[in-house]
C-alpha cells in the first residue's frame, strides 16, 4: 500500500485494520491518519441529537391504536363513513358560515349562559336541541388554571391519545362512528376528525373529539347537562381553550398551544363547533 | 380443537407484540437521529419514525433475523423518507436543521463540533447519510451499501469524498460544500 492508497482508505474507512502495516512505516500518514479519526470523533459528537421524551411509549401507543380489533366487515364501515359524510356535508355551509371572531374582545366576559345558548340554538334545528339544564355542580371556575389532575375536563383530555403523528388522518375506529352517529352530528368534514369517542366524565357519557385543522389539533369534548353558566377561560400548563354553554350541556375546545394568538384561534374553533355539533340523542 | 388454534394464535400475536416493542425500545433513538440528520427537522423526523414503526409492525413477520433488525429497520425508513417527497413537494425553507441543537444544553459546544455540525448539516445528503451510519453506527462498507441497494464500490467513494468535504470545510473552503442539495 503506498501513501495514495493508505490515504484514500482512510477517508473511506478510517479504521480499517489494513491501514496499520503502512501507518507503522510512515510519519505522515499516521499522522493524516489520526486527524481523520479527531474529526470522526468529533463528528460522532456533532451528529448527537437529543431525542425526544416518551418517543417508544408514543410509537407503541400509535401501534397499539392501529392494530386495535376492528369488530366490522370492511364494506359495513365504508357504508357507515358514507353515511356519516353526508350527514356532515348537510351542514357543511353553515359550519364555513360561522361569525368572525373579534380576537381582541374580552372572551370571558362576552358570554351569558342564556345570550350563549340562545345564539347557539338558534343556528340548529328544533328538534335536535336538547333542552339546556343548569349545572348540578361547578366543572371549574372562571379563568381556571387548575392542574389536570383536578378538573374532570383537563384530566381526561391528559389522557387522551392526543398525539397523532404523521401526514395521514386516523380514521375513526368503526365502533365509535357508529355510537357517534346515532348520537350527534358534525357538521366539519370527516377527513378533519382524527379521533372520535364516546368516553365517561364525571359521571357523564361525554362526546370526545381530536379535531385538526392545518397543523393543529383540537380537542373537543360535549359533555350533556352540564352548562358551566357562561364561557370560561382553560389557561393551564399544558391546555388552553373554553368551556362555553352549549344547547346540549357544555362544550370544551382545547389545544395544546402556547403562542400568543393561540387562544384567538382556539376561540375561532370553539365558535365554529357551537353550531357545528348537534346531539341528537342521549350519549 | 379449535380452542387449542385460538391459544396459538394469541400466543402468536403476543409474541408478536413483545417482539415488536423489543426493537422499539431498542432501535427507536438510533431511528429519531438518523430521520434528523435525513431531514433536518424534529416533527418531521418524529413522523418518520413513526411510519417506519408502523410499516414494521405490519410486516414484521417478514423479518427472520433479528441481527438484521436495525438494517430492516434503516431501509424502511429511508423508503418512508422517499414517500414523503413523492407525496409533497417539500419545501426546504422549512429546514432549519440547528433548532435541534440550539435546544439542547449537554451538548459538545467546541468550536471545532460546532463547526463540524454546521458542515454536517450543508454536506449533500447522498454523502451525508453513508457518513452519518459509520460514524453513529460503526457500519462497515458493505452494510451500507446493502442499505442503500448500491455497489460498495460508490459507498466508498462517496464516504471518502464526505471526509474531504468535511476537511476542506474546516480548513475554510466552503465552496466544497453545495448547500443547494440541503434535504
Amino acid at each position: 500500500m503506498n501513501c495514495l492508497e493508505f490515504r484514500y482508505l482512510v477517508l473511506t474507512d478510517p479504521y480499517d485494520s489494513a491501514l496499520d502495516e503502512h501507518a507503522e512505516t510512515c510519519q505522515a500518514c499516521t499522522r493524516f491518519r489520526s486527524e481523520i479519526h479527531d474529526m470522526d470523533s468529533d463528528a460522532e459528537k456533532a451528529l448527537a441529537i437529543e431525542v425526544p421524551d416518551g418517543l417508544a411509549a408514543r410509537i407503541l401507543l400509535n401501534q397499539s391504536l392501529s392494530a386495535a380489533p376492528r369488530p366490522q366487515t370492511k364494506w359495513v364501515s365504508y357504508g357507515l363513513a358514507a353515511s356519516f359524510a353526508a350527514a356532515l356535508v348537510i351542514g357543511l355551509t353553515l359550519f364555513n358560515s360561522s361569525p368572525e371572531v373579534d380576537g381582541t374582545s374580552d372572551i370571558a366576559s362576552q358570554s351569558d349562559s342564556s345570550s350563549q345558548g340562545t345564539q347557539s340554538a338558534s343556528n340548529l334545528p328544533p328538534n335536535m336541541v336538547k333542552t339546556q339544564v343548569d349545572m348540578e355542580k361547578p366543572m371549574m371556575d372562571k379563568h381556571a388554571h387548575a392542574a389536570p389532575g383536578t378538573n374532570p375536563i383537563l384530566a381526561h383530555a391528559s389522557h387522551q391519545p392526543h398525539d397523532f403523528h404523521g401526514s395521514e388522518h386516523y380514521p375513526i375506529g368503526d365502533e365509535a362512528l357508529e355510537k357517534l352517529m346515532n348520537k350527534f352530528e358534525l357538521t366539519a368534514s370527516i377527513d378533519d376528525v382524527v379521533y372520535a369517542a364516546i368516553c365517561p366524565l364525571d359521571g357523564e357519557n361525554a362526546a370526545h373529539l381530536v379535531i385538526r385543522d392545518g397543523s393543529e389539533q383540537y380537542t373537543v369534548m360535549l359533555i350533556p347537562d352540564r352548562s358551566p353558566g357562561a364561557m370560561y377561560t382553560v389557561d393551564d400548563t399544558l391546555w388552553r381553550g373554553y368551556v362555553s354553554p352549549h344547547p346540549a350541556g357544555a362544550l370544551a375546545v382545547l389545544a395544546e398551544l402556547d403562542d400568543d394568538a393561540a387562544l384567538a384561534r382556539i376561540r375561532e374553533v370553539a365558535d365554529k363547533m357551537q353550531s357545528a355539533i348537534y346531539l341528537t340523542a342521549d350519549l | 380443537m379449535k380452542e387449542s388454534t385460538d391459544i396459538e394464535g394469541l400466543k402468536g400475536i403476543g409474541q408478536k407484540q413483545i417482539r415488536y416493542e423489543n426493537l422499539v425500545n431498542a432501535y427507536s433513538s438510533w431511528l429519531y437521529r438518523y430521520a434528523y440528520w435525513l431531514c433536518g427537522e424534529k416533527a418531521t423526523s418524529e413522523d418518520l419514525v413513526q411510519e417506519t414503526f408502523l410499516r414494521a409492525w405490519r410486516f414484521l413477520d417478514s423479518l427472520k433475523d433479528e441481527n438484521s433488525a436495525k438494517s430492516w429497520l434503516t431501509t424502511i425508513l429511508r423508503r418512508e423518507n422517499a414517500r414523503r417527497f413523492e407525496r409533497k413537494q417539500f419545501d426546504y425553507s422549512d429546514v432549519e436543521m440547528d433548532t435541534i441543537s440550539s435546544e439542547r444544553q449537554d451538548f459538545d459546544t467546541r468550536p471545532e463540533v460546532l463547526a463540524l455540525r454546521n458542515a454536517m448539516r450543508k454536506l449533500p445528503v447522498k454523502y451525508r447519510e453513508p457518513l452519518v451510519l459509520q460514524v453513529l453506527e460503526g457500519y462497515n462498507l458493505e452494510e451500507i451499501a446493502a442499505i442503500f441497494d448500491i455497489p460498495r464500490n460508490t459507498v466508498a467513494t462517496r464516504l471518502h469524498r464526505a471526509r474531504q468535504k468535511l476537511r476542506k470545510f474546516l480548513e475554510g473552503d466552503e465552496e466544497h460544500l453545495s448547500i443547494d442539495e440541503l434535504p
